[in-house]
């Protein structure tokens, strides 16, 4: 066992110092961190030029009075409905010839005109390219009926009812819907990062097998540590990607950004969370990572490896769609099974962490997803050994020789 | 297990494809020796070095190195380097070295200061810290050479090791084995090169078609010869020429014929008492070559030929 983690070692150190030495690691370092730095710097402005762009404004040809108590009532909504749900209401003068006017606006490149509303309130019509039952019909409608009842409850003495609320900590369906944000956020996490970084393992013994070193590897050490030692060195790889590019986002969301966003509370808390999170990250990792690295080694050349690409992507997803089920739904049988398949169990255990305090699944969950992935890389040495090495079934090289001196 | 073999390998068969590289192999290698694996191209020597280092399984057979059936539980006590020669191109060349002895358990701080001088030593000190890329050939090559003896192995094993090396390294290779085994390693390698085999090893096995067509000391491959005599007379004919054994030609104006098993005295008297005029005579002990010709046969001999030349 020692001699077999010295060589697994050895593998891996060399290969974790090639990588993160080389010049090629700042590119892999510095592609994300551009792409999080520009997302955060100009998210916040181009989220407003967004809101401006897309909200739709209504001209209201009135006179000041009566549009009044439309704008009022677009105020008394607007809270209820968000900031970008209900239209910008502008109001104009009526002209001498109404309907030309709101011709002249509609048409109006620098207003963005939407529709017009004219002959409030007694008879509003509401021109536009827009058709009965639309959205802007609904809402002008909406603003429209609220400016009459407010106006007819102030002429009555009937007193408004106002819903008292009782606020209380946590409710069960408001804690496992915000925990379920957790799981869904988390899982997204842990597959985007590594269907970025595990896909790196297909072309790993390319390399070796190129230059001929393999010989050299496979006389020294059992093939099985070759394929450990470069599972774990790929792993520590993405680690330090993964630091860095945390850091990066963390930095320019503290620096440009509102700060990071506040997910809710996992059930298992956050340091626990976080260090579950890790664990599955590392355990989906390596479970996938064996696969590819098992199916890159029988790769002959880099064209195979780049057609290989694409399946393995899409295996990914469904993986990653496979573990969304139990998001919401842990203990389902559906939410159970991707827990015990080996290669959507990570994502599934990190989703369970966020909406479930039990922690002892996640021993045997762990446990599992070790077995399987020491059982993938066996396979993959073998298979190695067979068709790349050309060794077939072993003779009698496990009995001991007697030789007869003739 | 034999006491005293470093190698010792029953009935290997190893086939690929339907196609049988391997049929039957025997070997065995003495502790501290110097032992040559002979053959043409494609006879099966590097598949049957690999079946006794463990990189491909025999499909019959058995085989122990230093005493262990598995050979990794000695790779320790092992250097190897194949026939195709590999390395990472960006490492320089004291890594390298420093590498290949880490896999075989020699701490990395050890295997550079080894490195160090084992390529000082050798007139590589300006290329300690080149990478491999920036290397000749033959320099690569020599660097792989150190990293297959910098743990200090007991087992030496060479895969046509003198194969794209010029004249003068081949005659450091050739120094570097002989202090080897001085020292008291074991060194194994093949070979499609007779002279070399001839000047260093002790035993050889020369195997062709997949198969040990001999077995035994370089000594014993030439003894299954007998001298070759040549000789020239003043002239032609005579009665001394009862005396010659039927087997003798005459080729240009030397006769030709193998040394009797009675010797030369009786063939001399009776060229000398038939007035025959000696002017030439020279009896030659049969080198490898002829040995191997004899053994093997002579497509194989052909065969070695054309590859030592390519």
């Amino acid at each position: 066992m020692k001699s077999f983690v010295r060589a697994a070692f050895v593998i891996g150190r060399r290969d974790f110092m090639a990588t993160v030495w080389s010049r090629t690691f700042l590119l892999f370092l510095i592609g994300p961190l551009a792409i999080i730095a520009i997302s955060v710097v100009f998210g916040n402005l181009t989220e407003k030029m967004a809101r401006q762009d897309v909200k739709p404004t209504v001209a209201v040809i009135a006179s000041k009075a009566a549009f009044a108590p439309i704008a009022q009532a677009k105020a008394r909504l607007d809270p209820s409905f968000g900031e970008r749900s209900l239209p910008d209401l502008v109001q104009f003068d009526p002209d001498y010839d109404v309907a030309d006017q709101a011709r002249i606006l509609l048409g109006a490149r620098d207003k963005k005109v939407v529709a017009v509303l004219t002959g409030v309130p007694d008879r509003p019509t509401l021109t536009g390219s827009l058709g009965a039952g639309g959205l802007q019909h609904r809402q002008i409608t909406l603003i429209l009926d609220e400016a009459r009842q407010t106006e007819a409850l102030a002429r009555t003495p009937i007193a408004l009812t106002e819903i008292r609320v009782n606020p209380v900590a946590q409710s069960a369906g408001s804690v496992a819907t915000l925990r379920a944000i957790t799981a869904r956020a988390t899982q997204l996490l842990l597959f985007m990062l590594t269907v970025l970084l595990a896909g790196m393992l297909l072309s790993n013994l390319l390399e070796e097998k190129g230059n001929k070193i393999i010989e050299v590897l496979a006389a020294a050490v059992p093939i099985d540590a070759i394929f450990v030692g470069k599972l774990v060195s790929m792993l520590a790889i993405s680690c330090v990607g993964i630091a860095v590019w945390a850091a990066g986002g963390i930095t320019a969301s503290l620096l440009w950004g509102q700060g990071p966003g506040g997910l809710p509370e996992p059930a298992v808390g956050w340091p626990l969370f976080i260090l579950l999170g890790l664990i599955y990250y590392a355990a989906n990792y390596l479970l996938l990572g064996a696969v590819f690295l098992g199916i890159g080694s029988q790769a002959n050349s880099v064209r195979e490896v780049q057609t290989l690409s694409m399946p393995v992507t899409v295996a990914q997803l469904l993986i990653f769609l496979f573990a969304s089920f139990s998001v919401g739904q842990p203990n389902s049988l559906l939410g159970i099974a991707a827990a015990a398949v080996p290669f959507s169990s990570p994502l599934a255990m990190v989703a369970r962490a966020a909406q479930l305090e039990e922690l002892w699944p996640h021993l045997l969950a762990l446990a599992w997803q070790a077995l399987w992935v020491w059982l993938i890389v066996s396979l993959g040495a073998m298979l190695f050994r067979r068709n790349v090495l050309k060794s077939g079934e072993g003779g009698s090289s496990g009995r001991r020789l007697r030789l007869r001196r003739s | 297990m034999v006491s005293g073999l470093a190698i010792e390998a029953k009935g290997l068969f190893k086939a690929f494809d339907g196609k049988t590289a391997v049929d039957g192999v025997d070997i065995a290698v003495p502790q501290g020796s110097i032992y040559g694996i002979l053959g043409p191209n494609g006879a099966g020597k590097t598949t049957t070095l690999r079946m006794l280092l463990g990189i491909i399984d025999p499909d019959r057979g058995e085989r122990r190195l230093l005493g262990h059936d598995a050979p990794l539980d000695v790779a320790g006590q092992v250097g190897y380097l194949p026939e195709e020669r590999g390395l990472y191109q960006s490492m320089s060349a004291r890594e390298s070295i420093a590498f290949i002895g880490a896999l075989r358990g020699l701490p990395l701080s050890v295997g550079r200061a080894r490195a160090e001088g084992l390529l000082r030593d050798n007139g590589l000190g300006d290329y300690v810290d080149k990478p491999i890329k920036a290397l000749s050939k033959g320099m690569a090559q020599t660097v792989q050479l150190f990293g297959t003896i910098v743990h200090r192995p007991k087992l030496i094993v060479l895969d046509e090791p003198f194969s794209g090396l010029d004249a003068i390294n081949q005659g450091r290779l050739e120094a570097l084995i002989r202090d080897e085994a001085a020292a008291g390693a074991t060194v194994i390698f093949s070979t499609h090169v007779i002279a070399h085999a001839e000047r260093l090893c002790e035993r050889v096995a020369i195997i062709a078609g997949g198969r040990i067509r001999f077995e035994g000391t370089v000594e014993d491959a030439r003894n299954r010869l007998r001298p070759q005599v040549r000789l020239r007379t003043r002239n032609a004919e005579g009665p001394w020429r009862a005396a010659f054994p039927s087997d003798t030609k005459k080729i240009d104006s030397l006769w030709h014929f193998e040394l009797p098993e009675s010797g030369i005295e009786p063939l001399l008297k009776a060229l000398i008492d038939g007035g025959a005029g000696i002017e030439e005579l020279s009896i030659e002990r049969p080198g490898l070559h002829d040995a191997f010709v004899a053994i093997a046969g002579e497509a194989a001999a052909r065969q070695m030929q054309e590859d030592a030349s390519r």
